[in-house]
């Protein structure tokens, strides 16, 4: 029976998916806030189902409209330029066969996994404040200055590019404060889920939805290639990178699906783009599903993504079974996803060009409205700052992953124990 | 060459429009969007920080973070019902906080235990806490760790001086004073230190935690025999209240000659009744308003203008008394001893019968009312009948009888150690004709008129 649970979640996560602005874990909450819809069971298994769905939909958001979350960001901005080569029904599936590479990966790797990653954290846990912060260093500076750059570039792309850096490195701090106050002691206090959604869908979402209301790029009609169109090379360098990638988003804590993705683009260039999208697809499923299942893991059961946050408030008898049932219903969701998947994504290139004025509108409307409706003024407020500070990178040309900070410079201060410093300094 | 903001027409440039006539003069420069978003970004993190400062959190009771509350951040009040464990080399502070709805512990790490450390001080067991922190659950735990060190705030409590035969239930988690003798000092693991001692009125076993010794230093030496001033808070363990100490300069050896406070002692002024103080030797006066009959004695409540407490007295001392007949409604009586707290009703325990004076005589009731009148509606309330006795009944406890008057017939249950102060049974004529002061309560749904004391129960020739 919670089996079934799992498949209704994962075809309301295929439809929800579509929705622009609209986690998981905000999706969970409605349903949990409602006494007697959901037992926690039902919670547990339905949750999963959840996300396997809409890992997998929400490509076609990301390839075709608006940026639904920080680890599509740069699925939306590689996959752009296919698009308007009329070739965006090959990327979303490139995107897709990753996605169920992912499950098929996870599900192979759950026995060894159950061995080996709860030695590894009781190696690694120690070393998380550093081995995050350099993750987080790296973020900003990467792909602004290489070596070599000073002796090639001319005196006013290289001051160029340290401008960049430096709005880069602001957005990083400016995201970290807003993350950071979120945590310490947030006004956002009845919201029953994270506190940092509304400063997640500021930076990421919003930036990208007002940059296409001011600058609409028309979706073209899209071609309908009845073959993927990817060598078993490429399928399995993005599997590689992507798992890689992913899992370390999914094991580390503060760490975001926008790290993994930002992984990926680290091994794979955007240009390779079939690899690059498989590896993408596999990474999503990692760093959401993947983390989700670690709350069930034998010996770790470890909260690493929102919706652990939720169900494990509600669901607390963890045992092997559960775990192993869970990674039998992952398989079943991701089956059926992937079936709805192979039905809608032509569909869903058909109507792209028609859908595209609209959609950032909507996503515009919907962002606003949830935010304002499920926290009030200050949610709003902090929506409005977190756009603003999303902004920077989009209008200065610094990397718009800078805003991760939002997620690590918080976990690291507190877990160096410097936020407290830092709160009362600031006087919270 | 142009391109037309609204059309998208391609032209030289200069002039409107030809395709729209949109006139195309002055168009924002980039340049300036960037620096009113980066105003923006600065100012509206700025004020929203600002706006944000001295927000409370808000407040939660401890039921509901084990029920899951969906808050992350907030603030609960309370007590710190255990010893707190503090680690050195991680700085890892942990204690337990109890409110009326349960029991959560709570947590916290280095700069922010080192910063509660030097401000105000690590909390003890017993001390009232509001505290703000984040709800962390993990498998089956559920923690809130505490971020910040003024999310702290901590009140030391203030202890009474109470005599050890007056430990209660209802003082748990309350800070305590005892002057006591030692009786005995163990180690009974690795660094948990237990210390007897007693009192004129009991005894009770003082707690030194691990974690307290390693923060506050030794005991000094104890010896049995030494008198010894305890200030801890009363915990429990197991079925046993314990003295834990908060920290090891809480115990001092007083000089030898010092005297132990004595229950025997007679205080030397009255008190009124609702100034005793629970722990202590106080002597009252007042007017006896109800009498309750206990497996090990009678509890007489006793009234004065300002309250009314309970007079317990045991059996054996009950006994001793020499006008026991005298001791009963109505009666106004002088009583000294030590008061304690027990379900929330103060209660004086004298230890001997010279502590009991009775000032006024009360009167028996004479007033006696026909049984037809007694119904469900009385239960609870004391009445006196004239009746005979038409059958009888052994039961575990006493013996039961079953009594009639003209108006009807009622089941009267006389406890086993009220039967002690009548004559025997066996020298009851038959259809003993009795009059009966009792509490009326039902038994299966039956009505039971049950006397509280010997003399309750008043044999009519």
């Amino acid at each position: 029976m919670l089996i079934l649970y799992t498949l209704l979640g994962a075809l309301g996560g295929c439809v929800l998916g579509l929705v622009p602005a609209l986690p998981v874990s905000v999706m969970m909450a409605l349903l949990l806030s409602q006494p007697g819809w959901l037992t926690p069971e039902q919670a547990v298994f339905g949750g999963l189902g959840l996300l396997v769905g809409r890992a997998l939909s929400s490509a076609l958001l990301a390839v075709y409209q608006v940026t639904p979350e920080d680890g599509t960001l740069l699925v939306q901005q590689c996959a752009r330029r296919y698009v308007q080569l009329g070739l965006g029904r090959q990327v979303s599936g490139w995107y897709g066969l990753g996605s169920l590479g992912g499950f098929i990966l996870m599900l192979l790797m759950a026995p060894v996994a159950v061995w080996v990653l709860p030695t590894l954290h009781e190696l690694i846990q120690p070393h998380w404040p550093w081995l995050v912060g350099s993750l987080g260093v790296l973020l900003v500076l990467g792909p602004q200055i290489q070596p070599g750059d000073s002796t090639g570039l001319p005196q006013l792309q290289w001051r160029w590019a340290a401008w960049r850096t430096g709005v880069g490195w602001l957005t990083f701090g400016l995201a970290g404060l807003l993350g950071l106050r979120l945590v310490y002691a947030h006004p956002l206090s009845n919201a029953p889920f994270s506190a940092v959604w509304p400063a997640v869908v500021g930076l990421f979402t919003l930036p990208t939805v007002l940059g296409q209301l001011v600058s609409p790029l028309p979706v073209p009609p899209q071609t309908l290639d009845k073959t993927l169109n990817i060598t078993p090379a490429a399928l399995g360098q993005g599997l590689f990178w992507g798992g890689l990638s992913g899992g370390v988003a999914a094991f580390f804590p503060g760490l975001s699906a926008g790290v993994g993705s930002w992984l990926v683009a680290q091994q794979l260039p955007p240009r390779q783009a079939p690899a690059f999208m498989v590896a993408q697809g596999c990474s999503q499923v990692f760093a959401t599903v993947g983390a989700y299942l670690l709350l069930f893991m034998p010996g770790l059961q470890l909260n690493r993504s929102s919706l652990s946050t939720l169900v494990g408030a509600v669901y607390t008898t963890f045992t092997p079974e559960v775990f192993y049932w869970s990674l039998g219903a992952m398989a079943l969701a991701g089956a059926l996803a992937w079936g709805w998947f192979a039905l809608v994504a032509p569909l869903y290139a058909r109507v792209a060009p028609r859908l595209q004025p609209w959609m950032g509108w909507l996503t515009l409307g919907l962002s606003i409205g949830l935010v304002g409706g499920l926290l009030g003024w200050a949610g709003l407020a902090v929506l409005v700052v977190a756009t603003a500070i999303g902004l920077l990178p989009v209008l200065w040309g610094a990397p718009r992953l800078s805003a991760l900070g939002v997620f690590v410079l918080p976990f690291v201060l507190q877990a160096l124990g410097w936020g407290e410093r830092l709160a009362k300094l600031l006087g919270w | 060459m142009q391109i037309c903001p609204h059309c998208g027409a391609v032209w030289p440039g200069g002039t409107p429009c030809p395709e729209c006539h949109t006139p195309v003069t002055a168009r924002l420069p980039l340049a300036w969007l960037r620096y009113v978003v980066l105003g923006l970004a600065l100012g509206g993190l700025g004020w929203v920080l600002y706006a944000w400062r001295g927000v409370p959190a808000p407040h939660a009771t401890i039921a509901q973070l084990t029920q899951g509350h969906p808050v992350a951040y907030v603030e609960i009040q309370g007590v710190v019902a255990r010893s707190p464990h503090y680690a050195v080399d991680t700085q890892q502070l942990n204690f337990w906080v109890a409110d009326d709805t349960g029991q959560v512990p709570v947590v916290a790490f280095g700069a922010v235990t080192q910063a509660l450390s030097q401000t105000q001080g690590l909390p003890q067991v017993g001390d009232q806490v509001t505290l703000a922190g984040s709800v962390q659950r993990q498998a089956e735990t559920l923690t809130l760790r505490v971020n910040t060190a003024q999310a702290v705030s901590r009140t030391a409590p203030i202890a009474r001086p109470v005599m050890l035969g007056a430990l209660s239930p209802d003082l748990i988690l309350q800070a305590i004073e005892v002057v006591a003798r030692v009786v005995a000092v163990r180690e009974v693991t690795p660094g948990l230190t237990t210390v007897l001692i007693e009192d004129d009125t009991g005894q009770a076993t003082v707690l030194l935690e691990a974690a307290t010794r390693a923060l506050s230093g030794p005991l000094p030496a104890l010896r049995p025999g030494d008198v010894v001033q305890v200030v801890g808070v009363v915990t429990r363990y197991q079925a046993e209240l314990q003295i834990t100490l908060r920290a090891t300069q809480d115990l001092q050896v007083l000089p030898a000659e010092t005297g132990l406070p004595s229950s025997y002692t007679e205080p030397e002024a009255l008190t009124p009744i609702a100034q005793v103080r629970v722990g202590g030797l106080a002597k009252v006066a007042g007017v006896i308003t109800d009498v309750q009959s206990l497996p090990f004695g009678f509890a007489f409540t006793l009234a004065d203008d300002s309250g009314d407490l309970q007079l317990v007295v045991r059996e054996t001392l009950y006994a001793a008394l020499t006008d026991t007949a005298r001791l009963q409604r109505g009666t106004r009586v002088q009583a000294f001893g030590l008061v304690r707290l027990l379900d929330g009703v103060a209660q004086l325990t004298p230890e001997t019968a010279q502590a009991i004076q009775v000032l006024v005589p009360g009167t028996p009731p004479s007033q006696t009312v026909p049984i037809a009148a007694l119904g469900l509606a009385q239960v609870g309330q004391t009445f006196t009948i004239s009746a005979t006795v038409v059958a009888t009944q052994t039961f575990g406890a006493g013996q039961r009888f079953t009594v009639q008057d003209a108006t009807g017939t009622l089941t009267l249950q006389l406890w086993e150690n009220l039967l002690g102060y009548l004559p025997p049974l066996e020298q009851w004529p038959a259809k003993q004709s009795l009059q009966v002061t009792g509490r009326l309560t039902t038994d299966e749904g039956q009505l039971v008129l049950v006397p509280q004391l010997g003399s309750d129960v008043v044999l009519q020739k």
